[in-house]
Order: structure tokens, then C-alpha cells, then sequence
């Protein structure tokens, strides 16, 4: 009997092994045959019904990055492909990547000779210099000149032309925040005892004296818990370049590049951490602890934490809903500089429509239609609009049941022409007067290539790695002696070679 | 069985029982955590006796994850036919390297071997798997990259042909005039037990815990997502979101991350049900064992 | 092996038809090789990698060659000692270490013949399965200041101080090595019994009668029959010698900068230093050297293997 069962086991794997086999012998015609299953071509399963009516239409596939994979993206995508049949004459279709896969199926999917995604975002995870330098991004310049003026007036002329890279333009620039500064999130009870509202501003040593006030008072709490994980304290005040290894300084008007590291504002910086770590003002742990605000603010293991905004008021209305607890956020520096964007929509070079592919881009840069399906899904379904114009779930809906990707805006490429979802009806109007407003750093656009210099950067962002959030996190006993073995170390990786090397690229920069 | 004094056979008891508390305690405070109320996780700390209790983290994932149950089907399938076709193939590559005589037998191990030390990376093989076998967004995606079969189970099986089953039963065998294949199957394998519930139990746990082929090569067809896809990508997230500062241009709405208590539920999830299936495997394996003990 | 001469005769007669009569044997072998020359063996061509520096649109075969280029970042830095010792000493602590666990388990496991067994081996098989990422949270429950298990329950009751695990490298080398040791040794345990419930009761009780006690019984005949595992799983381990858990070494210590100097392995510094770079060019190269490394390694243990008793050695 158990020879027989066995016997059938061996059938059904020499089954699997011939199926393999015959895969690699007949390549895509058997391929296909097979269960029609495989999903290599153009046209993707999901589209093959309205395939059959459209008859020649093309499909343009666009990554969307989401918190969980989301239920209703084919009715979403549905919804769009009938705005872009009748506007550019493609259908679209949806590669979710939830957030924490984003770096790794993106580089799987760019990895050469595959077109599975036509048009995808770079600088989430991955760098956009990184894709333009690893040769994953297609030259825009020709497939975009018939929407140039129009993506122009949408985004901004500065943020069109950030993309550049060499003068050749491979990705369109996503407007967001481009100047953000860092706030102190305090618990707006506490913040009002002690004579602050939300949106007030304060500067370090103020701030320091509050914190006394606050542990004097209330000796068993401390103040500055984890934001994502590390007491995330950026000076606004430099232009980092991408990673804070050789920065502008003085918001981003001087033409030097230095070692941010070693400039008075970061000494400064320690000089702070050294004191609240005297005063007994970071929780226990803060580097290892996985809480978010919405743990332990309200629970009262801690009263605030670090954040970084284009506006401090805004971060407070924001905080308040999002940390389950009313929040006042205090701003820490006078001003914010304005940077080069973060991330690009981009083109795969082996894209078998650029063209409908660009005007895709077009559309989501432009179409406030587009850009709310993309942002907040189906009116009725995902979402509903309220009387002063702003969006909420629809009812009995909350983020765990919706069936679209909501609050994932920052990843689309024009939020600004969106309905704010769960924001108020201004957010986007005071996000683009503050970029306006802030100062702009003279490197707005430059796009550093350190792949000349690869081995300083692994080397400085291990140094980086090992003593940053150590210090910022009041983890280390001597400061003083910590900070000069962080600088040392950053000397020893070769972080002049990075400086140099940026400076050469600014130079350039400045003069073409 | 190594006899010993009757007061020296408490001993094993002893320590055994002692390693198991240190297993399972740990895992106990994971389900005490998953089932604590968040606010009192905060302040109390860990406990195994919590002040409060609170299932919200499993309503949570069964909800968000309304995916889980079919993702559960889908892990049980793969492990299963995974499991078959891979102790398949290993017996039928080990037997005949473990055969005395077999002229390049040698080779053939160390052509086995060698791919233990070197392998190409991710980026080959995905590319490989890809655009030339087409297995993406298939249950084969699952199935065939990396687990179907393991060098490592491979030279295991090998040394135990060699030392437990002796030469002179496959020759008693042949001389009945039964075939190789016979042989293998009615003589060898009925002796080879232990082995085989090792190999199967080893395989079916790689398969059981695999979350990276469905990572990489499942793009469209998230519906084929398997338990450990789902559990991991929710880590995964928390995990990324927790680094996001590091990288520039976010630093808005990261929305709220899943609380601790959904992180300990989550590792809870997914290992009950090999808690709850394995006995019953280990039972008919330890079986085997005897009525093999007896053969032999 | 005695009657080799016999044999050497009957051979020559057979010779012709040596290959036929194992033929059922060779095809038995067939879908195992194929399956590895698949898996295996065709993504070899990303061993070049490590010497191009990888442009996309030209395509991953036509990318220029770069040398030796991609390698010069593991060494230039000062960190080049520390990840190489570290990465070293640990796998030689977990050898050593596993090894001798796995196997006392193991003979303790064959000497339980009741239901308790199936307790045992379900147990202490279950930190094998939790992923690493749960580990390092579970890690954390137990270790961190004040609301960890140990600090918050253990040491108040023992009435001593608390202890700031996280900032105390000197803790760690132990930690992780405990933490290893508690994650596979159940795998392991199981694999070496699997072994031992194959040799036949018949031995002992011969030697018994012969007035063995139990650490000659062990030492006669429960290692010389596990020799063979042992050597084996040894060497393999040996060839992943310049490798590293990348889960135990960056998330158990949650990337922690104080505790670098042990933390730091060849693995975690790759994906540290790439993070930004993503050149699968330089990775490809660390694992090139990581994999060249071992095989020497391997190749010297197992010609010394073949010196000393050829039944055992690997190949």
C-alpha cells in the first residue's frame, strides 16, 4: 500500500520537474499555455475584459505604495483607466508595494529587461541619484516637452527642473513640503501650564528651560520620547544635500560645502543633548523602543517628542488627531530652508509605451481627478467630502477596514491638487506658501552622484550609524569624548573625499 | 538506548524539562503580551500576569488582514505539496550517492556541496526565474525557488544511507532480483524513518516560514500572499516607517504604527498552528521509528 | 573492501556493463541535479557582479568590468579589523558551542521513551520558528530598562540594580550567543537524534554486559556513530564562516550605535554602508569574497578530514 502512495508521489514530482523543465526548454510559447496563469506580458489578467473591447489600448502599469495591501485596487484602477482611455488612450493599472517592501521589489523589478512596471516613484527608499546612476530611470527630456509648460505651471518651474541630472531630465520632481522645521511636541495640557500654545515658537536654550520647569514639576516623566524611532532633532537651518555628509550651512546660502559635523550648530546641538541627558529628559531606551507617540504620550510614559514640519501649528492640529491625545507644537528654529525634493516619478527604460507612460505622469500632475483616486480613492467608497471641502472616510469606515490606501499622500506626486483627506481645508494652500516663503538653498536642484566617492559614503554611514542617534538619543555617558571619536571616525572613512567631491558637483552646478 | 542506573535515568528528564521552560516561557510572555491591554503593557511593563486583559490586537489583524484566512489555505497547500515533492527529490539524489561503487559519485557530491558556498545572489536568480521560467505570479513561486530541495537535507541523507543501512541488506535484495527502484522503496526507505520525518519536518518548516519568495515574486497576485507574507509585510512596515527619518523628504503623516501588542499577536498567529499540527506529525513519525526499530 | 580483488576481476567483466546496470541509479538522480543546475547553478553568472560596475539600461551582461574596484570598500575603512573578528569569533563561539549542546540534547532526548518526549521535541523546537524580527522584540520585553522582564521582575526581586542592556556592550557577545544557542539548538538536537534512534540497542547491550558504564557507552559508541554528522554539519558550518545572521547582529541589538564594536559583522556593515549606495555591484562582491573565503576554509578542513579518516570527510 505505502509503496503505491509513494509511487504517486513520485509521478506528481516528476510532473513538477517536467513542468519546470519545459518552461526553460520552449520558453514563452509553452509558457503561456500553461494554466494562463503567467502573468509576463503586457496585458496583465485583471484587464483582460476590458482588453477585449478596447482592442489595442495599452496598459501602463504605476506603482503605488501603500500601509497594507489594499482590496479594492482593480476597482480603483478601473475607475482611473476610464479618465486616461478617453485622455491619453491607455489603461492603467496598480503594482501595490507596501511601504516596507518598496526598496526591495523596486530593485527586483528594475533590474533590467523587464517591463512589469512602466512608471514608478524613486527617492522612497531608494535614491533618486542612486536609480539615475544605476541606470533604471529613462530621459524625459524628449517624452515629456509636449506637457512641459503645463507640469511647469502645476509643480513649479524649480521643482521641473530639479530632476535634472547632467542637464538630462530623468524623473518629475513630487511637491511637498520642501522646507521643514523641527518641532517639540508637547502635551497641550502640560504646554499651557507652563504658558505655550500650539504653533508657538521657541529656541533651544527657551526650550531647555521649559524642560526644567516641566521635570521640576513632574520629576517621574520625562519629555522626549521616540518619533519613528529616534528622537528625530534636524537643524533646519542647512541644506543636508541628500544625507548630511557635507552640508550648506546658514540655510543654504553659502557655496561652501562643509562637514556639518564638525560646525558649531551641531556642537551647539550636543552641547543640548548633554544637558537634557543631565536633566533626565529622554525616556529609558529611547533607541530600541518600537512606541509610537500614540503609546505613550497618552498612557503618560512620556509628555513629547521630536517631529519635523513645514508648519508647527499644522503639526500640532495633526498630531492631536493622530497621537490620541490634544498636542501643542512649539517650533524650534527661526526659519526652514528650501530643498531639492525627495522623490521622483519615473520611467523604466524598458518600457514598451513611454509615451502613454509620460502622459500618465502628465495626468498625475495636472488631473485633480487622477489625483484623487490615486490619493483617496472612490467618492462614496473610500471616501466622502465634507461641507468645507475637505475628505473623511466614509461612514462606518476607519483605516483598518477602508478598502483603499489612505494617508499614504506623500507618496503621490501632486497632493497640492488633491481634496485633504483628514486635513484642514488650508493644509495644502499653507504647505505651498511655506515653501514659497522659505528661503531657497542655493544647491535647490543639484543632484549629488557619489558614486565616485562609494567608499567614504558606506564607511561614513556606518560612523554616522554608530554615533548619531547615540548622541541625539542622550544614550552615551561622555558626550565631549563621544563627539571628538565621531568626528575622528568621520575623518578617518574619508568624509573630506565626500565633501570635495559634493563641492566639485555644486560648482558645476552653479556655474551651468 | 544507552542504559544507565535507575537514579541516573532522572537526569535527562531533569535538564530536558528545564530547556523546555526556557523555550517556552519566552513564548508565553509573547501570548501574555499580545493579550495585554496596550495602556497597561505601557506602564506595568511585561508581565505574565497582566493587570488587564484585551484581545484588541488579534481583532485588529483579522480585520486588517482580512486576507488571513485564505493566506493560511494557501501556506497550508505549499507546505504540503512542498514538503512531498522536496523529501522526494532528496531521497532520489542522496540514495544513489550513498551507494558504494557508483563511479562519480564523489563528483556529484561536491557538485551538491559546492552550492552550499557560492550562489549567485538575488538579482540573478529573480532575473532568471523571471523572464526565463515565467514562474511569477504563480503558485510555482511559491513552490520552486530555494525549498524544493536542499543540499544541506542532501549530504544529511546521504550520511545516514551510509552509516545505518548496511550493504549487505541491498545486496540481499538485488539477489531476490528486486530492482533499484524496488529496493529503494520496500528495503531502504521503510528503514530510513527517522531521517525522513527530519528531512520532511526541516522542509516543511522552510516552507512553513517562507516569506521571501512571495516578496519577490509575487507582484500582481497578492492574493497568493501565504500567512508568513502577510505577518512579515506588517513587520516589515513598522520596521521601515521606524528608520524613515533616516531618509529625506519623509517626515509627514506616518500614520500610526502597529502597537506592541499587535506585534507580539502577530508572532503568535503564526506559530500556533505548527504548535498545533506538529505533535500529530511527530506522532506517526515516532511511529515509524519503532515498527523501523523492529526491522532492523 | 577485503575481497578487492575478486571484486577487481568480476569488474573487468562487467566493465562494459557498469553504467547500464546503474543506470535506474543515475536516473533516480536526475531531477535533484537539474533542480540545483536551475537554482543554483544558472544565477551563478552574478558572481561577475562583483567585478562590474552594473548599468541597467546596458543590461546586467554588457556592464563594464571594474576590476577589483568593488571590493576596496571592506577594507578601507578602520572598522575592517572589528567586522572580520567579530563575524569570526562568533561563528567559532556558535560551532563550538551548538555543537556540544545539540549533541548532550540529543542523547538525553534517546534516552526518553515516554509520551514526554513529544513535549520535549515540540518545545524545543519553537524558538526555531519565530522569526528573528519577533525574537528582537521578545529580546526586548526581557532586556529593556524599565519595563523589561529581567530588570522590572527578576532583579527587583533579587533586590539588585538595574542594568542598562542596551548601552553595555560587554553584555552583548553573551547575549547573542545565548540567543543563537536558544534559537537552534532544538533543529540541531533534532537532526543529531535522528541519528542516534537509528543505531541498533544491540551495541549497548553488549556493552553493558561487558560492564560499560554510561560515559563509555557514550563515548564508544554514541559518538563514533554520530562522527559522521558531526564532521558533516561542522564543515558546513565552516563554509559559512564569514557569514552572519544579518537578523541576530542588526535587529536583536535594534541597530544600535553603542554596541557596534560587538555587533558590527561583515553583513550588517554591507547593508548599512549600501543602504544609500544600492550597488549590487559592491554586495555582490562582499559575498563573492565571504563565499571564497569559506571554501578555502572548508577545502582545508576536509583535506585534513580525508588524512586523518577518509569515510568521513565531506567529499
Amino acid at each position: 500500500m505505502s509503496t503505491k502512495k509513494i509511487l504517486a508521489v513520485l509521478l506528481a514530482l516528476f510532473v513538477l520537474a517536467t513542468a519546470v523543465s519545459g518552461c526553460g526548454n520552449s520558453g514563452s510559447s509553452s509558457a503561456d499555455s500553461q494554466s494562463g496563469s503567467s502573468a509576463t506580458s503586457e496585458n496583465s489578467a485583471s484587464t483582460e475584459d476590458t482588453a477585449s473591447t478596447d482592442g489595442e489600448v495599452p496598459t501602463i502599469s504605476l506603482m503605488v505604495v501603500c500601509g497594507t495591501t489594499p482590496p479594492d485596487a482593480d476597482a480603483v484602477a478601473e475607475k482611473l483607466s476610464e479618465i486616461t482611455r478617453e485622455k491619453i488612450g491607455c489603461n492603467v493599472e496598480f503594482i501595490t508595494m507596501e511601504i516596507g517592501n518598496v526598496a526591495q521589489q523596486l530593485n527586483l523589478l528594475l533590474s533590467g529587461g523587464d517591463d512589469t512596471l512602466d512608471v514608478f516613484m524613486a527617492g522612497i527608499s531608494v535614491p533618486y541619484s542612486t536609480i539615475v546612476n544605476n541606470g533604471q530611470a529613462l530621459s524625459l527630456d524628449t517624452l515629456m516637452e509636449p506637457y512641459a509648460e503645463e507640469v511647469k505651471t502645476a509643480l513649479g518651474e524649480k521643482v521641473y527642473e530639479s530632476g535634472r541630472v547632467n542637464g538630462e531630465l530623468y524623473g518629475i520632481g513630487r511637491l511637498l513640503d520642501q522646507a521643514s522645521t523641527t518641532c517639540y511636541n508637547l502635551r497641550r495640557d502640560i504646554a499651557e501650564e507652563f504658558g505655550y500654545k500650539n504653533g508657538d515658537k521657541v529656541d533651544l536654550a527657551e526650550l531647555t528651560e521649559l524642560f526644567g520647569k516641566v521635570r521640576e514639576k513632574y520629576p517621574d516623566t520625562p519629555l522626549i520620547g521616540p518619533m519613528n524611532g529616534v528622537p528625530s532633532i534636524g537643524d533646519s537651518r542647512i541644506d543636508s544635500l541628500g544625507n548630511k555628509l557635507g552640508v550648506l550651512d546658514n540655510y543654504g546660502q553659502d557655496t561652501t560645502v562643509t562637514n556639518y559635523y564638525e560646525s558649531a550648530g551641531y556642537e551647539e546641538l550636543v552641547g543640548y543633548f548633554k544637558q537634557w541627558k543631565e536633566m533626565g529628559c529622554y525616556m529609558a531606551d529611547i533607541l530600541n523602543v518600537t512606541d509610537a507617540p500614540i503609546d505613550y504620550i497618552p498612557s503618560g510614559k512620556a509628555f513629547g517628542c521630536f517631529a519635523s514640519h513645514f508648519s508647527a501649528e499644522m503639526n500640532g492640529i495633526w498630531s492631536s488627531q493622530n497621537f490620541g491625545t490634544d498636542i501643542a507644537s512649539l517650533q524650534i528654529y527661526e526659519d526652514a530652508v528650501a530643498i531639492t525634493p525627495g522623490a521622483y516619478e519615473c520611467i523604466n527604460p524598458a518600457t514598451k509605451n513611454p509615451e502613454a507612460a509620460a502622459a500618465l505622469i502628465y495626468l498625475m500632475a495636472t488631473d485633480p481627478d487622477v489625483e484623487n483616486l490615486l490619493i483617496n480613492g472612490i467618492e462614496g467608497q473610500h471616501y466622502q467630502v465634507l461641507e468645507d471641502n475637505t475628505a473623511t472616510y466614509v461612514d462606518g469606515k476607519d483605516i483598518s477596514t477602508t478598502g483603499w490606501c489612505l494617508g499614504y499622500s506623500w507618496t503621490a506626486l501632486n497632493s497640492t491638487i488633491s481634496i485633504p483627506f483628514e486635513y484642514p481645508a488650508d493644509y495644502y494652500d499653507r504647505m505651498l506658501a511655506a515653501n514659497k516663503n522659505a528661503q531657497q538653498s542655493k544647491a535647490f536642484g543639484c543632484q549629488f552622484d557619489l558614486t565616485g566617492v562609494s567608499d567614504a559614503v558606506s564607511a561614513c554611514t556606518n560612523v554616522v550609524n554608530q554615533y548619531e542617534n547615540a548622541l541625539s538619543g542622550g544614550a552615551v555617558e561622555d558626550f565631549d569624548a563621544t563627539l571628538a571619536q565621531f568626528q575622528q571616525g568621520l575623518r578617518d572613512a574619508g568624509i573630506d573625499e565626500i565633501v570635495a567631491a559634493k563641492q566639485e558637483q555644486l560648482d558645476a552646478f552653479l556655474a551651468g | 538506548m544507552i542504559t544507565t542506573s535507575k537514579s541516573a535515568k532522572i537526569i535527562p528528564h531533569i535538564v530536558l524539562i528545564i530547556l523546555t521552560l526556557v523555550c517556552l516561557l519566552p513564548l508565553l510572555l509573547l501570548l501574555m503580551a499580545s493579550l495585554t491591554d496596550e495602556q497597561t503593557l505601557m506602564l506595568n511593563g511585561y508581565s505574565f500576569f497582566p493587570e488587564k486583559f484585551s484581545a484588541d490586537a488579534y481583532t485588529y489583524i483579522f480585520k486588517t488582514g482580512k486576507t488571513v484566512l485564505r493566506a493560511y489555505g494557501i501556506t497550508f497547500f505549499v507546505t504540503a505539496v512542498g514538503t512531498v515533492c522536496n523529501v522526494c527529490m532528496t531521497v532520489c539524489l542522496s540514495y544513489p550517492l550513498a551507494r558504494p561503487g557508483l563511479k562519480g559519485r564523489n563528483a556529484i557530491a561536491f557538485f551538491v556541496f559546492f552550492t552550499m558556498l557560492f550562489n549567485g545572489g538575488l538579482v540573478p536568480t529573480y532575473i532568471m526565474y523571471s523572464q526565463f521560467f515565467h514562474i511569477r505570479d504563480t503558485i510555482f513561486a511559491l513552490l520552486i525557488p530555494s525549498f524544493l530541495m536542499s543540499p544541506f537535507n542532501v549530504i544529511l541523507m546521504r550520511n545516514y544511507f551510509k552509516t545505518n543501512i548496511p550493504d549487505a541488506i541491498i545486496e540481499a535484495a538485488k539477489l531476490d532480483g528486486a530492482s533499484e527502484l524496488r529496493t529503494l522503496v520496500n528495503v531502504v526507505l521503510p528503514m530510513s524513518t527517522p531521517i525522513i520525518g527530519t528531512i520532511g519536518l526541516m522542509s516543511g518548516l522552510a516552507y512553513w516560514n517562507d516569506w521571501t519568495n512571495g516578496l519577490y515574486y509575487l507582484v500582481k497576485r497578492t492574493d497568493l500572499y501565504s500567512i508568513q507574507n502577510v505577518l512579515t509585510n506588517m513587520l516589515n512596515n513598522i520596521q521601515f516607517l521606524k528608520t524613515a527619518t533616516q531618509l529625506q523628504g519623509i517626515n509627514i503623516e506616518m500614520g500610526t504604527l502597529p502597537s506592541v501588542s499587535i506585534r507580539m499577536a502577530i508572532a503568535v498567529v503564526a506559530v500556533i498552528p505548527v504548535m498545533i499540527v506538529y505533535p500529530f506529525i511527530q506522532k506517526s513519525f515516532v511511529k515509524g521509528i519503532v515498527i523501523g526499530g523492529v526491522k532492523g | 573492501m577485503s575481497n578487492s580483488t575478486s571484486q577487481n576481476r568480476q569488474g573487468k567483466i562487467k566493465k562494459k556493463g557498469s553504467f547500464t546496470r546503474n543506470l535506474p541509479l543515475y536516473l533516480l538522480m536526475i531531477p535533484g541535479l537539474l533542480y540545483l543546475i536551475i537554482n543554483n547553478y544558472l544565477p551563478m553568472f552574478g558572481l561577475t557582479f562583483a567585478f562590474k560596475k552594473i548599468n541597467y539600461t546596458v543590461g546586467v551582461f554588457e556592464s563594464p568590468w571594474v576590476g577589483l574596484d568593488n571590493f576596496t570598500y571592506l577594507f578601507k575603512t578602520s572598522d575592517a579589523f572589528v567586522i572580520f573578528r567579530n563575524t569570526l569569533c562568533y561563528n567559532l563561539a556558535f560551532i563550538v558551542l551548538g555543537t556540544v549542546l545539540a549533541i548532550v540534547v540529543a542523547i538525553f532526548l534517546e534516552q526518553v521513551r515516554t509520551k514526554m518526549l513529544r513535549v520535549y521535541q515540540t518545545s524545543i523546537l519553537i524558538p526555531y520558528l519565530l522569526s528573528i524580527t519577533v525574537v528582537s522584540y521578545l529580546a526586548f520585553a526581557f532586556l529593556s530598562s524599565d519595563n523589561g522582564f529581567i530588570n522590572n521582575s527578576i532583579l527587583k526581586l533579587l533586590g539588585m540594580d538595574e542594568i542598562s542592556w542596551y548601552s553595555s556592550p560587554k553584555y552583548w557577545p553573551f547575549i547573542l550567543t545565548f540567543i543563537y544557542l536558544w534559537k537552534s539548538f532544538g533543529y540541531s538536537s533534532i537532526l543529531y537524534f535522528a541519528t542516534l534512534i537509528g543505531i541498533d540497542d544491540s551495541y549497548y547491550e553488549a556493552a553493558v554486559i561487558d560492564g560499560a558504564s554510561t560515559w563509555q557507552q557514550i563515548r564508544h559508541i554514541t559518538l563514533p556513530c554520530l562522527k559522521t554528522t558531526i564532521i558533516t554539519l561542522v564543515i558546513m558550518h565552516i563554509g559559512r564562516m564569514f557569514y552572519s545572521d544579518f537578523g541576530l547582529f542588526y535587529q536583536v541589538p535594534m541597530n544600535n550605535g553603542l554596541l557596534f564594536s560587538v555587533t558590527n559583522t561583515i553583513d550588517t556593515y554591507v547593508y548599512r554602508g549600501l543602504l544609500q549606495l544600492n550597488d549590487v555591484g559592491r554586495s555582490s562582491a562582499a559575498g563573492f569574497l565571504q563565499s571564497i573565503l569559506g571554501f578555502v576554509l572548508v577545502m582545508i578542513t576536509n583535506m585534513i578530514t580525508r588524512k586523518i579518516d577518509k569515510e568521513s570527510a565531506l567529499f
